[in-house]
């Protein structure tokens, strides 16, 4: 997809009609629209958001009224006035234009009465340069760009650090879920439970009592794990607010004289105790590793000496290694000659006293099992002292984390001891308050870790439950139909679930990969960024071969979120890319290569990060929008984006404050109004091409 | 990513022939429906495909 062109027509400060085409090519991919704070950035943002989805970003106030002001005062009674976005753009070689309008009329006592409410249509032109409109332009604006993928490819800038916040760890599942298509399988999941429930019911119709109670049984324990379900979800939103609050006292804690210093020190003690934390959590996996591939050495130390002391009894009575072997003694005898050259036949005394040699003879295959034998069991004694050392190390190394993790506490509620203690109220005040929530916190996460049991136990008895329900006896044939039909429907249900288990985390490594390769572009700092199994964007400082979680700025949030945007395209790119080399897969997203339009995306970086974001800014996607103020897009950022700025525009504000300083705005070497008096009541914007 | 494909290939292959017919058809009922906001009766089309397949 590639947007072509946006037409706003008397929406919202924007009167009358204006066009922006976007630069598309490749190896000038960028447009860069500027305007001042409050001229219609966001605006032209959310036209976008509006226009495909109805929808606007947080930062847009007052959203019901769209129409612009000046063109409805000069509206007379009766008349109507249209608030309209069109969006031109390609997709699949297709041009489609989206048009969505809003349109009020003027009544007898100037009301709006509302004619059009965000009325949508969608038209592309065929083959034979036919318009045809789309009868469902919602389902086919969803096909090409997702609704829950919208937010990472339309987004605000000063805004985007949300995504490294907790109440965004589920949209950014949803997004990274939906980029590789598992819509399709979680939906699935959904229906065919809903498909179970209900062959559960034929067959509890015609099943016998046993059937009956096992159903009833099983239909009480989901509705137990859907209330545990639903707690575990307000849990867990409540332990991300908490966090949030916390998050948030401890900004503030930053900003004031008395509490920054220790603030400044907790946050590197919270660090190193959450990097330790990892550590210990990594260790502990280490260790049900080696206990779980080599544990069983534990148990091979008297049956590998019962063995050897077999095996030196043998050698000592001279068994090992056999004087004679059977199959030596078996060939002269077939061959019916002895080695001296006596004929040896059969029931002849010679004959007899060579087969005697049969029964003394050792067997080759015996000698050389007991060789292997005692080779294994002396290789396991070998092992089974570096398995002990490689146990011992790991587990020294678990007591040396958890001593240091005490000693981490300490000084953290020391920290905190300080700041109770602190001379201004404020602080005081801040800090009780923080410690408050820690507890609740704590009190939360214990919450968490408990209903997670349940779940786990819940499920465990469901799993049972439905084992019975397969194998208890049907009595007639038709039970026994409906029986196999429940049972096979729980196996279609069971695949989909682990299939979606094993694409999701797939799709979570690939991720994370493309985040570390473009965070790496992008930030000077020596830090490394990861998401987590919990989705979590994270980042770490490399210390000693021990990663510590950095307590992040909002630059750092901002280019991490900026990095994870683009690891979303580049992704969604890579799936479209194997989905047209072999079409026809099992799940329906066929991801694409999607534009990337930003509001303010240096917002409150400072002048390195600026130009570090401004050199990332073109490689993000395969087309870039980005709408600046002068502030933010002139200098090191221009100079950085002209080789790749295709198209150019200002938006220029104009506004009825009189004593408003006029501004201009100078690119190409000409000057363009950025700010200009209206000479009006109405303030207004117009959008000019550079 | 090879290996996912193969895991999840392997998955579907060692399923029951019964289960991977049914898993077929209702990838495919869902792919008409994915992008309607409600994909209205397909709880019931997957029940009446379910019996279709296990007689």
């Amino acid at each position: 997809m590639k947007l072509t062109a946006l037409t706003i027509d008397n929406f919202r400060q924007f009167y009358g009609r204006h066009r922006i085409s976007f630069a598309r090519t490749e190896d000038r991919n960028v447009t860069v629209v500027y305007g001042a704070n409050g001229a219609g950035k966001t605006t032209l943002l959310n036209a976008f958001t509006w226009g495909f989805y109805k929808q606007f970003t947080p930062a847009f106030e007052s959203p019901g009224h769209l129409v612009n002001e000046r063109a409805w005062t000069e509206a007379g009674r009766n008349q109507q006035v249209t608030a309209k976005v069109v969006i031109e753009f390609e997709h699949e070689d297709r041009n489609y234009t989206l048009e969505r309008l809003t349109t009020y009329k003027k009544g007898a006592a100037d009301e709006a009465v509302l004619v059009r409410d965000a009325d949508v249509y969608l038209s592309y032109i065929d083959e034979d340069g036919q318009q045809k409109t789309i009868s469902n332009p919602n389902d086919a604006v969803n096909q090409i760009l997702p609704d829950r993928l919208h937010s990472f490819f339309f987004f605000d800038g000063e805004r985007i650090e949300r995504l490294v916040k907790p109440d965004a760890y589920a949209e950014i599942e949803d997004g990274i879920k939906t980029v590789l298509g598992l819509e399709i399988i979680e939906r699935s999941i959904r229906h065919v439970s809903g498909a179970i429930k209900k062959l559960e019911a034929e067959l509890k119709a015609v099943g016998s009592l046993e059937i009956q109670k096992i159903l009833s049984d099983l239909s009480d324990l989901e509705a137990r794990q859907l209330a545990k379900n639903q707690e575990f979800k307000k849990t867990e939103a409540n332990r991300d607010a908490l966090r949030e609050e916390i998050e948030k006292v401890d900004a503030k804690l930053r900003t004031l004289e008395q509490a920054k210093r220790f603030q400044d020190k907790r946050d590197s003690l919270e660090a190193q105790y959450q990097g330790n934390q990892q550590h210990i959590h990594r260790m502990r996996g280490e260790l049900g590793h080696v206990v779980s591939q080599k544990g069983y050495l534990a148990f091979t130390e008297s049956p590998a000496h019962a063995a050897l002391d077999a095996l030196n009894a043998l050698r000592q009575k001279g068994e090992i290694p056999t004087p004679i072997k059977r199959q030596f003694v078996e060939d002269l005898l077939e061959k019916g000659q002895c080695i001296c050259g006596m004929p040896l036949v059969p029931g002849e005394p010679h004959y007899l006293a060579v087969a005697g040699w049969r029964d003394k003879a050792g067997s080759a295959d015996l000698e050389e099992a007991w060789t292997r034998l005692s080779a294994h069991a002396e290789e396991f004694l070998r092992t089974r002292v570096d398995f002990y050392q490689e146990l011992h190390q790991k587990r020294n190394e678990l007591v040396r984390l958890r001593t240091e993790q005490t000693r981490l506490s300490e000084e953290i509620s020391e920290v905190s001891k300080q700041l109770v203690r602190a001379e201004s109220e404020e602080v005081r005040q801040l800090e009780l308050r923080r410690d408050q929530l820690k507890k609740d916190l704590d009190a939360t996460n214990q919450q968490i870790w408990s209903l997670n049991r349940d779940l786990t136990e819940v499920a465990d008895e469901i799993k049972k439950k439905e084992k019975e329900r397969d194998a208890a006896k049907a009595e007639n044939e038709k039970a026994q139909r409906a029986q196999r039909r429940v049972h096979v429907a729980t196996e279609v249900r069971d695949t989909f679930r682990q299939i979606l288990e094993i694409r999701t985390s797939d799709v979570r490594v690939q991720l994370d990969e493309r985040l570390k390769a473009i965070y790496s572009k992008i930030s000077y700092k020596p830090y490394v960024p990861s998401l987590t199994e919990q989705f979590r964007l994270e980042l770490a400082k490399v210390l000693n071969s021990q990663d510590e979680i950095v307590a992040k700025s909002s630059g750092e949030n901002q280019i991490l979120s900026l990095a994870f945007v683009g690891g979303i395209a580049d992704l969604a790119r890579q799936r479209y890319q194997e989905s047209k080399a072999r079409p026809g897969g099992i799940f329906s997203f066929q991801g694409g290569i999607y534009p990337i339009v930003m509001d303010s995306p240096f917002g409150t970086l400072d002048e390195n990060y600026r130009t570090q974001v401004a050199q990332a800014i073109p490689i993000l996607a395969p087309q870039v929008i980005v709408f600046l103020s002068k502030s933010q897009g002139l200098g090191a950022v221009q100079s950085e984006l002209a080789p790749r700025t295709g198209q150019q525009y200002i938006i220029s504000y104009h506004t009825p404050k009189k004593d408003a300083g006029e501004e201009d705005i100078t690119l190409g070497g000409r000057n363009y109004p950025y700010i200009k008096h209206s000479g009006n009541e109405f303030e207004w914007a117009v959008v000019t091409e550079v | 990513m090879v290996d996912t494909k193969k895991k999840i290939e392997q998955l579907i292959n060692e399923a029951q022939p019964e289960t991977r017919k049914i898993i077929g058809e209702i990838f495919a009922l869902e792919k008409d429906k994915l992008y309607m906001s409600v994909a209205h009766g397909i709880v019931e089309d997957i029940v009446q495909k379910i019996k279709d397949i296990v007689q």
